[in-house]
């Protein structure tokens, strides 16, 4: 880790304590910030304002446990991403939405919502965006519950052909 | 020969559409167009309205958003109307055919709407401009005189 992204670490910890967050490095351009779903708004509006991160993605995840949103901040200045983490868990899969913060989180909101089913409260535009307007309401296609792929657990015709021919005797 | 097949080989004219396609189709497609392979020289040439063209090129796996569009286009071309599938994806829908918004492939999508259509296959990820230009030509030879 470099000496800019050790004062980066330090600065975000301090500023972020009262949250009880947990900031970590990893490699010299990257810092992970972990914070709770209660506090992310209020995270992101540090990040953006006082920070002056540039939200230039966010990212989506269904993990075994949670549902987990991933917010990437571009610090222009040095070349550093600051992804700061949240999550909710699946029976209720409700956020606080950063939308309301800037418009820039608007669409990646909506998309995450389409996919992923995670619902961002108070945002302002919260319309179906990039799945088909014939898609049944909620039906999440990147759930890890949907099964998408066509049963690969049974043998297809010609290799059941090449299995017996193989163990005739 | 028909006055209508006589009046479509004579020169063909292009609707583009794109149903889901990465791009790098529609660059090929637009390879074509330009001075290095120039299909303008045989007369082909990319109209904006389906209702001029004489050949649909279709790219793109044929999303659930775009099908109906799709076969809405293919509705209002004048017939007799070639159909060409350009790339992977359009033929066969491709590494994109176990996804969740798969809905194609094309020339299913085109022959809900008339079983008799006259499609072209083109597969390549993306195929090479010589092969859309050959594609074409074997088009144009199968239609029936």
């Amino acid at each position: 880790m470099d000496a800019t992204c050790k004062q980066w670490v330090q600065d975000l910890e301090k500023r972020l304590e009262s949250f009880r967050v947990s900031v970590v490095a990893r490699g010299s351009r990257r810092i992970y910030v972990d914070v709770a779903p209660q506090y992310s708004r209020e995270a992101n509006r540090i990040l953006f304002e006082e920070f002056e991160g540039r939200l230039a993605t966010a990212t989506g995840m269904d993990t075994p446990l949670r549902i987990e949103v991933l917010y990437h901040y571009c610090l222009d200045t040095d070349g550093i991403v600051v992804t700061l983490r949240t999550w909710t868990d699946k029976d209720q899969c409700e956020l606080d939405s950063v939308a309301t913060l800037f418009e820039g989180a608007n669409f990646i909101e909506r998309e995450i919502h389409d996919l992923l089913g995670v619902r961002f409260r108070h945002h302002p535009d919260p319309r179906r965006l990039i799945l088909a307007d014939n898609w049944p309401e909620g039906v999440y296609p990147l759930r890890r519950d949907f099964a998408t792929r066509r049963d690969r657990t049974e043998t297809p015709e010609f290799l059941r052909e090449l299995t017996r021919e193989v163990t005739t005797p | 020969m028909t006055l209508k097949t006589w009046a479509l080989k004579k020169s063909i004219w292009l609707y583009h559409a794109n149903v889901g396609a990465c791009n790098n189709c529609d660059i090929e497609v637009v390879d074509c167009l330009t001075p290095r392979h120039d299909i303008e020289r045989f007369g082909m040439m990319l109209v904006g309205s389906p209702r001029h063209a004489d050949a649909i090129v279709v790219t793109g796996i044929c999303t659930r958003q775009a099908k109906p569009r799709l076969q809405e286009l293919y509705r209002q071309a004048a017939k007799p109307c070639l159909v060409l599938c350009i790339g992977a994806c359009a033929c066969t829908g491709g590494i994109f055919r176990d996804c969740y918004h798969f809905d194609g492939p094309v020339d299913e999508a085109i022959r809900e709407v008339d079983p008799e259509a006259i499609i072209a296959y083109v597969p390549g990820c993306p195929p090479k401009p010589e092969a859309i230009i050959a594609g074409a030509v074997k088009a144009l030879q199968a239609i029936p005189d």
